[in-house]
C-alpha cells in the first residue's frame, strides 16, 4: 500500500487535518477536495425527484387515518370518483393483500400493508390514494372518500403494551413483543458478586425525527409495455427494487428504479415508503406517470423515526475502576410496524458494551408494539441511545469512586485487536490515543466560569453493517470503471450519496487507485438498470464497502493498461509499474514512465477498440457478525446552563474522531459538523409530542432543530489510524459521529450544574426542575440511591 | 391552497374601497408571512387578497419631535436595521424586531401585521404596548384612533372590522428618564416563537433611585399580551432595589395567564414570567443610565 515513490508530492496539506498521513503518500487522497455535485447542489440546478415533471404527469395524494387503532368498516370512494379531475383512487382491495418488510425470510416481521385493508394501527396508516390532474385535486378527492371506522382502544406507551389484556395490536404477536434480544458473554451474577461498587440507573431515550430538507417523494411510471420506472428519494434503490417488485407481483427486472439527487436520508429513507407503493398502484391501473410528494406533516407522522427506549443498566467495578460486568435491560417502542426496527434493537444491545472491554455481559431487549408512527433506522442505529446510558453511567461510577471521568474510561478502552466475545473482531483500534488527545484538549480550556461544564463521552461504531436482511445472492458492494479513449473514467456504482459526501470519497478513491484526477471521473450512480447491485446507504457501510469495491474495479483496469505500458517499456521483468498522476513508470524508477493518455490510446488500440473495463466487488466474510471494521472516537462538549431559566448553551465541542485514513478531510468535517448539529437538537431540543398516539408538533415550527446561530465552536482533534479492511485503510465517519454528543452533553450539565437528567431531551424544564430539587435536597442529607454489594 | 382574486391598490382611499366592496370574504396583505401560510394549509380561504405593498404613502417611519410614527408598511427589517431608530429612545423596537422570525420573515413582515395578526406570542406587540402605541384606523366612513393594548380581544383577534385598515401606528414621546426594554425566552437563539416575552417601560427619577411610572406587558402567558398592573403600581413611586424588583417579578407572575401547550408547561413559563420581568426591569434600567449620560 505504501510505497517508495514518495517525491510526487508537490502540494502541501492544507487541511486540518494533519493527523493523517493520507496525503503524504497519496496524490488524491486526504486532500480537501469540494464535492463532485456540489456546485449543482448550491446553485439549485441539481433536479431532485420533488423537482422533476414528466409528460402527461398525475399528482398522487394519500388518505391517511386519523385513528391511531381502528377496524375499517367500509370505504366509499364514489363521491371522490366523480369529482372532475379524478383518475384513479386506489385501496386496500387493489393491493395483492401482501405485507412488506425487509426480512424477506421471516414473515412475521413483514407486517405493514402498503394500503391497510381491516386494520389502521396508527394516525397516518394509509387507506386509500388518490391521482388526479393537480394536487389540489387529489386533496380535495381525499376529503370525500367515506372511510367508516370502529375505533378500537390504542395503545401508545411499550410498558402499557406489554401488560396483560393491552390491546393487541398485531395479532400474531403475544403482548405486543415484535421480536426480542439477548446477547451474553462471561459469567455476569459471579462477577456482580466480586464488584467492589454496583450501580443501577434507569435512563430514557426520547424519539428523533429524520427531518430530511426533501420530503419522502416518488415518481413513478408504468407504461403499455407492463415495466415499471420510479424515480424517487431513497437510500437504496436495489431495496426499493426488490420490494416493490415483490409488492406488486412484477418481476424484479421490470422494476426499474432512479434515484435523482437526493435531499437526506438520515435512516429515514431505507424502509420503503407509502409514495413508492402508492403511485406505482395508481400509474399501474392508469399507464400514466403519477408523482406524489410528501407534505411536511406527513413526512413527521408517517414514515418512521427513531426508536425511543427505556433503559435499565447495572453496571459493576472495582474499586480502581476496573469494569467487570454490565446488565442491560431495553423495552423500546416499536411503533405500528417493524421496520428496520429490529436491527436497532440488535445494536443497541451490542453498543451498550462499547467503547470498552467488559469481561461479563448481558443484554436483554423487547422491541414492544404500539399505536404510534413504527419506529427504524436513524443515523447511529441504536447505538446513540445506548451511549447516552452508558457514557451518563460511568460517570456517575467514577464519581462514586473518586476516580476521574478519563481515567476510568483509559482503564476500560477497547485496543486494536480486541474480540468482543462472541460477537466481533476490533482490528484497528485508536481509542486510547483519542482519549489522550481529549485530556489535552480539558486541559487546555483550563478553569472555566461558573456555570459552565465540559463533559466527555467515549464512543464507537461500526464501519458496514453485515446485515444481509433482504437475503440478496448479490455482493453487497460492486462497482465498474470504464477507461475511454481520451482517457477519461466512467464509474459505475449502486452506492447512494444522500448528502454524506459518497459521491466524491469514492471518486477520490477511484483516481487514487488509477494514478488520475478527480475530474478525470465521471460518476454514474443511482440506476438500477446502469448500476451494478448495492444494498444501498446504510449502516455507515460505504466508504469501507463500496470504497473496496470501486478500488478493486480501478485496480483490475489498471493491471489491464499496466499490459499494455509494460509492452512498450520492456523493463526487467523484476520490476512492477504504477501509474501517478498521469504517468505510467516503474514504481522503483520514476524517471522512467510514459503518459497515461497515451498507454490508453494504445491499449485500446491493442484491444481491437475494445473499452478497458475494470470490475470490482465486496463482500464481508468471515468478519463477525457486525462489521468488519469499527471507529472509535471521543467527544468534549463545554456548556453554560443558565440556572434561571435551565436553558443550556453549547459553548465548544471536540470531537477526536478516528476513521483509518481520512479520503477527504473537508468531508469528514462535515459529516462529524452535521452530526453534532443532529445529535445536539436529540441531547437538548427535538421531541416529538404525543398525545394518544397522535404527533402534536409535526412541523419545523414547533419541532425545533438547532440553527446556525445555536451551534458551537467545532475543533477536530487528529488521531491516526490505519485499517486494514478498508480501501486505503479508511473507515466510517458518518453515523459514529452521532453516537457521543447526548451522553457528553447530559455529562457536561451535571459537571456545569450539578443535576444529572437521564431522560432526553434535556430541555430547560428539565433541568430547572432538577435544580429546584436540588436546592431542597441540600439541605437534606444526602440519600442518592446507590447499591453497594 | 384554491383561486383567489388579486388587487393591488395604489392608495389608500382605493384599498379602502376595495375591502369594503369584498367585506369578509377580503383580506389584506402586506408582508404576507401569515397569510400566506394560512392560505397554503387551508385555514384561510379568502375570495380576494387586497395587496397593501403598493400604496407608498403607507411606507414610512419617521421621528420627531412629539414621538414616533410607522406606516403600515414599515418592515420588521427596517426597524431592527434603521440607525436614527436605533439610537433613539425607541430603540425597543429595534431590539425587539430582530427577534422576530428569521431575517428572510423579517424582510416581508410588517410591524402593523404583526399586531394585527394578534397572536399571543407577537414580538412587537408587547413593546408596543408598554410604548403606549396608538394605531391610527380608516375605513368606510370611519377614522379613528386605538391603543394597541385595547386593540387585542383573542388570539387572532382584534377590534378591526372588515374594511378597516390599520394605515399606521403613533407612539407618543417618551418622558426623560426612561427606558424601555423587551426580553424574549425561546429554545432557540432565532427563528423561534417566544415562550415568554416581556416588555417593560420605567420612568425613574432623575438619579434613578425611584420608579416614577412603569409599564410592564407579558406575551405569550395569556390570550393577548397582558398588562401586569398590580406589578406595575408596586413599583410605581417606590424605591428601586433588588427586593422590590423580585417582588414586582413575583407578583407579575400571578396576573400571568399561561396555558400548557406543545411549547412549554404552565409550570414553566410562570417561572420564566419571574424571570424576564426580573431581567427587562434590569435592562431597562440600564436603557435610563445610558440615556443619562
Amino acid at each position: 500500500m505504501i510505497d517508495e515513490d514518495k517525491t510526487e508530492i508537490t502540494e502541501e496539506d492544507e487541511g486540518d487535518l494533519t493527523g493523517a498521513l493520507a496525503h503524504k503518500i497519496h496524490t488524491v487522497l486526504g486532500k480537501r477536495i469540494p464535492a463532485v455535485d456540489g456546485a449543482e447542489k448550491v446553485t439549485g440546478t441539481a433536479i431532485y425527484t420533488v423537482d422533476m415533471t414528466l409528460p402527461n404527469m398525475l399528482h398522487g395524494k394519500i388518505l391517511r387515518s386519523p385513528h391511531s387503532h381502528a377496524r375499517i368498516i367500509r370505504i366509499d370512494t364514489k363521491r371522490a370518483e366523480n369529482l372532475p379531475g379524478v383518475k384513479a383512487i386506489v385501496t386496500g382491495k387493489d393491493t395483492l393483500g401482501k405485507k412488506n418488510g425487509i426480512w424477506r425470510r421471516y414473515a412475521e416481521l413483514c407486517d405493514e400493508e402498503i394500503l391497510c385493508r381491516d386494520k389502521v394501527r396508527y394516525v397516518g396508516d394509509p387507506v386509500a390514494a388518490v391521482a388526479a390532474i393537480n394536487e389540489d385535486c387529489a386533496e380535495e378527492a381525499l376529503a370525500l372518500i367515506d372511510v367508516t371506522y370502529e375505533v378500537l382502544p390504542g395503545v401508545h406507551d411499550p410498558m402499557d403494551a406489554m401488560r396483560k389484556g393491552a390491546p393487541q395490536v398485531h395479532n400474531h404477536a403475544e403482548r405486543n413483543v415484535n421480536i426480542n434480544r439477548h446477547i451474553e458473554w462471561g459469567d455476569v451474577d459471579n462477577a456482580f458478586a466480586r464488584c467492589d461498587h454496583i450501580r443501577e440507573d434507569s435512563f430514557f431515550c426520547s424519539s428523533q425525527h429524520h427531518a430530511c430538507m426533501e420530503t419522502h417523494a416518488t415518481i413513478a411510471s408504468f407504461g403499455y409495455d407492463r415495466k415499471l420506472t420510479v424515480w424517487t428519494s431513497c437510500q437504496s434503490q436495489y431495496y426499493v427494487q426488490i420490494l416493490l417488485a415483490g409488492m406488486l407481483g412484477l418481476r424484479e427486472g421490470d422494476v426499474r428504479v432512479i434515484r435523482p439527487p437526493t435531499g437526506g436520508g438520515f435512516g429515514g429513507k431505507l424502509s420503503l415508503d407509502s409514495t413508492q407503493f402508492c403511485s406505482s398502484l395508481l400509474s399501474m391501473k392508469l399507464c400514466r406517470p403519477v408523482k406524489i410528494v410528501m407534505t411536511r406533516e406527513e413526512d413527521f407522522i408517517a414514515t418512521k423515526r427513531r426508536t425511543p427506549m427505556h433503559y435499565r443498566l447495572k453496571l459493576g467495578a472495582l474499586k480502581d475502576g476496573t469494569l467487570l460486568a454490565k446488565e442491560v435491560k431495553v423495552v423500546t417502542e416499536g411503533g405500528a410496524y417493524t421496520g428496520m426496527g429490529a436491527t436497532a434493537l440488535y445494536l443497541t444491545g451490542f453498543f451498550s458494551s462499547f467503547p470498552y472491554k467488559y469481561p461479563n455481559y448481558r443484554y436483554d431487549g423487547f422491541r414492544v408494539y404500539t399505536n404510534t408512527e413504527g419506529t427504524s433506522a436513524m443515523r447511529g442505529f441504536g447505538a446513540p441511545q445506548a451511549m447516552f446510558c452508558g457514557e451518563s453511567q460511568i460517570d456517575m461510577m467514577a464519581e462514586d469512586l473518586g476516580i476521574d471521568p478519563i481515567t476510568i474510561r483509559r482503564r476500560n478502552s477497547m485496543t486494536p485487536n480486541y474480540t468482543v466475545p462472541g460477537q466481533a473482531i476490533i482490528r484497528s483500534c485508536g481509542l486510547p490515543e483519542c482519549i489522550d488527545a481529549i485530556e489535552k484538549y480539558i486541559k487546555k480550556r483550563g478553569p472555566l466560569p461558573s456555570n459552565h461544564g465540559i463533559g466527555v463521552a467515549a464512543y464507537g461504531f461500526m464501519s458496514g453493517g453485515i446485515f444481509n436482511w433482504i437475503d440478496t445472492p448479490y455482493a453487497f458492494a460492486a462497482a465498474i470503471v470504464k477507461i475511454n479513449v481520451d482517457g477519461k473514467v466512467d464509474l459505475f456504482t449502486g452506492a447512494v450519496d444522500t448528502g454524506q459526501g459518497a459521491n466524491t470519497t469514492l471518486v477520490m478513491i477511484c483516481a487514487e487507485e488509477l494514478g488520475i484526477h478527480v475530474d478525470d471521473v465521471r460518476l454514474h450512480v443511482g440506476d438500477t438498470s446502469v448500476c451494478p447491485v448495492d444494498l444501498g446507504n446504510w449502516g455507515s457501510r460505504t466508504t469501507l464497502m463500496n470504497g473496496n469495491a470501486v478500488k478493486m474495479a480501478a485496480a483490475d483496469a489498471k493491471r489491464q493498461l499496466l499490459a499494455y505500458a509494460s509492452a512498450q517499456l520492456k523493463p526487467n521483468i523484476v520490476y512492477d509499474l504504477d501509474i501517478k498522476d498521469h504517468r505510467v513508470h516503474l514504481v522503483s524508477r520514476p524517471e522512467r514512465g510514459i503518459s497515461y493518455f497515451e498507454v490508453v490510446k494504445d491499449a485500446i488500440r491493442g484491444n481491437e477498440g475494445q473499452v478497458i473495463i475494470g470490475r470490482g466487488h465486496y463482500t464481508p466474510h468471515r468478519k463477525g457478525m457486525i462489521s468488519p471494521a469499527y471507529s472509535f472516537g471521543v467527544q468534549a462538549v463545554e456548556v453554560k446552563v443558565d440556572t434561571d431559566t435551565g436553558k443550556v448553551e453549547l459553548v465548544h465541542v471536540a470531537t477526536a474522531h478516528e476513521s483509518g485514513t481520512v479520503v477527504n478531510p473537508i468531508g469528514l468535517e462535515g459529516q462529524l459538523e452535521g452530526a453534532f448539529h443532529m445529535a445536539a437538537g436529540y441531547a437538548l431540543m427535538e421531541e416529538l409530542k404525543m398525545k394518544d398516539g397522535k404527533i402534536l408538533n409535526p412541523n419545523f415550527r414547533d419541532y425545533k432543530l438547532f440553527l446556525a446561530p445555536d451551534m458551537p465552536e467545532s475543533e477536530v482533534l487528529e488521531v491516526d489510524t490505519y485499517e486494514p479492511e478498508g480501501p486505503f485503510g479508511a473507515k466510517e465517519a458518518g453515523e459514529g459521529l452521532t453516537n457521543p454528543t447526548a451522553g457528553a452533553i447530559a455529562n457536561a450539565v451535571y459537571n456545569a450544574v450539578g443535576v444529572r437528567i437521564k431522560d432526553l431531551p434535556v430541555s430547560p424544564e428539565k433541568v430547572l426542575r432538577a435544580l429546584e430539587e436540588k436546592c431542597l435536597q441540600e439541605e437534606k442529607p444526602d440519600d442518592l440511591y446507590v447499591a453497594t454489594s | 391552497m384554491h383561486d383567489f382574486e388579486y388587487l393591488r391598490p395604489e392608495t389608500i382611499e382605493e384599498a379602502m374601497r376595495i375591502y369594503k366592496n369584498g367585506g369578509k370574504e377580503a383580506r389584506l396583505l402586506a408582508g404576507g408571512t401569515e397569510l400566506v401560510n394560512e392560505m397554503r394549509f387551508g385555514k384561510s380561504r379568502p375570495e380576494q387578497v387586497i395587496d397593501l405593498k403598493h400604496i407608498r404613502e403607507m411606507d414610512f417611519m419617521e421621528l420627531r419631535e412629539d414621538g414616533l410614527r410607522l406606516g403600515a408598511l414599515y418592515r420588521v427589517r427596517d426597524a431592527e436595521c434603521s440607525e436614527p431608530l436605533r439610537m433613539s429612545r425607541f430603540n425597543v423596537l429595534s431590539h425587539a424586531a430582530g427577534t422576530l422570525g428569521s431575517p428572510q420573515v423579517r424582510n416581508k413582515a410588517t410591524i402593523v401585521g404583526n399586531v394585527c395578526r394578534a397572536s399571543p406570542s407577537a414580538d412587537l406587540i408587547p413593546p408596543l404596548i408598554a410604548l403606549g402605541a396608538r394605531a391610527k384606523i380608516k375605513g368606510d366612513g370611519v377614522e379613528k384612533v386605538a391603543a394597541v393594548q385595547e386593540m387585542m380581544l383573542g388570539p387572532g383577534k382584534t377590534i378591526l372590522e372588515p374594511g378597516e385598515i390599520v394605515t399606521e401606528l403613533e407612539i407618543p414621546n417618551l418622558p426623560d428618564y426612561t427606558g424601555c426594554s423587551y426580553c424574549k425566552l425561546s429554545p432557540r437563539k432565532s427563528l423561534d416563537l417566544a415562550v415568554v416575552g416581556v416588555a417593560v417601560m420605567l420612568q425613574t427619577d432623575s438619579n434613578m433611585s425611584r420608579c416614577i411610572d412603569a409599564r410592564i406587558v407579558l406575551g405569550a402567558v395569556g390570550p393577548t399580551a397582558i398588562r401586569a398592573r398590580k406589578a406595575e403600581s408596586l413599583l410605581r413611586g417606590r424605591g428601586l432595589n433588588e427586593d422590590m424588583i423580585e417582588e414586582a417579578a413575583r407578583t407579575a407572575v400571578d396576573e400571568s395567564k399561561p396555558l400548557d401547550d406543545v411549547r412549554g408547561s404552565a409550570w414553566y413559563r410562570k417561572k420564566m414570567v419571574e424571570v424576564a420581568v426580573r431581567r427587562t426591569i434590569a435592562n431597562s434600567l440600564e436603557q435610563v443610565r445610558i440615556g443619562r449620560r
